[in-house]
């Protein structure tokens, strides 16, 4: 916490503010990738995104008050750039969100940075077919292994709200992948 | 960064985390440039913009034609057409009137010597009946012997006189 908090006052410093950002960069990369990787799926749009969040991160440090954890506050970002950028493509191409993930799972098929096989791939399409909510906190617990806490403090939910979601998107996807053959 | 417990089948291209900060760095530092040149135009400069006048009806202009017969040409072609024509006519022109007897000896002597006529002494001879040799074996005139005694002078040598 006390190496956040130093993190911060340099990133609003004007002397160190470069050198803070790039330590932020390399700390929650990583972190960061996965999570927008597991939203948008493709890894050009994924980079795209992740570029803008931290672009968000260094204009707004400023407006980050320390009411929550840095990392909560920008994943928080990260999860609305992500979801800025499907909507943007949506409209762009006149089609629902849901439409901008259908296609990008059957361009999984053919990417080079995807190396699942057919279980997998259903896999996304069973996530998919859940509510927008839903599927950010399947993906953030069962592949970015993060604690109800963590999730609580990003998605702002109740831990028992947090549990209840999960179960209830565990169960759909269960049940999409026995009706499909592939569990 | 710890191992997954579940893995999507999702990732990335080799060394793509590697250089990550920098790129960041220069997407931060490109964002730091003003967005805007400051370039301005006036108010409704668009909408009045109009080409000129004198630039707005001028035809396309048109490659020249060159003409292959151009006079200078025709000049020259027709120049060479006379000239062939006469060449031709002057080789066809028959001379009714030329006969051997309208030649000169002396022309003759001159047509053959200067090897014009190739004509070897046995055509010459298949030419002549008996009563013609026997003519110009008779006749002194026409190799007297002053012209035999300069002819053999001229032509022969010491060796021939020799072998003789």
């Amino acid at each position: 916490m006390v190496q956040e908090q130093a993190l911060v006052s340099a990133l609003k410093s004007e002397t160190n503010k470069e050198e803070a950002f790039r330590d932020l960069v390399s700390q929650y990369k990583e972190r960061l990738y996965w999570h927008i990787r597991n939203m948008v799926l493709d890894h050009d749009d994924a980079d795209d995104v992740l570029q803008n969040t931290f672009i968000k991160v260094f204009r707004n440090i400023e407006s980050f008050k320390g009411d929550s954890k840095l990392y909560t506050w920008m994943y928080r970002i990260a999860t609305n750039e992500a979801i800025t950028f499907m909507n943007k493509r949506a409209k762009r191409n006149n089609i629902t969100i849901e439409e901008v993930k259908e296609r990008a799972i059957d361009n999984l098929e053919s990417d080079v940075y995807f190396e699942g096989g057919a279980i997998e791939l259903n896999l996304q399409r069973a996530i998919a077919t859940l509510p927008e909510k839903q599927q950010l906190i399947f993906n953030m617990k069962y592949f970015e292994d993060h604690t109800y806490e963590e999730l609580s403090e990003i998605l702002e939910i109740s831990v028992g709200g947090l549990k209840s979601s999960y179960h209830i998107a565990v169960k759909k996807i269960t049940a999409y992948l026995k009706s499909n053959e592939t569990f | 960064m710890k191992e997954k417990k579940h893995n999507t089948g999702l990732n990335v291209p080799d060394g793509y985390f590697d250089n990550f900060e920098d790129r960041m760095m220069l997407k931060v530092m490109e964002e730091s440039l003003p967005k805007s040149n400051g370039f301005k135009v006036p108010k409704g400069y668009f909408e009045q913009f109009n080409v000129a006048p004198e630039f707005k009806s001028e035809p396309t202009p048109q490659p020249a034609v060159i003409s292959i017969f151009r006079k200078k040409t025709l000049l020259y072609v027709s120049g060479v057409a006379a000239s062939l024509l006469l060449f031709i006519s002057l080789i066809n022109t028959k001379d009714d009137n030329l006969s051997m007897d309208s030649l000169s000896a002396d022309t003759v002597e001159a047509y053959i010597n200067d090897g014009v006529a190739d004509i070897d002494t046995y055509d010459v001879m298949a030419l002549l009946n008996e009563e013609d040799l026997e003519n110009i074996s008779l006749s002194s005139e026409i190799v007297s012997e002053e012209n035999l005694e300069a002819y053999l002078i001229e032509n022969l040598d010491e060796t021939s006189l020799l072998i003789e």
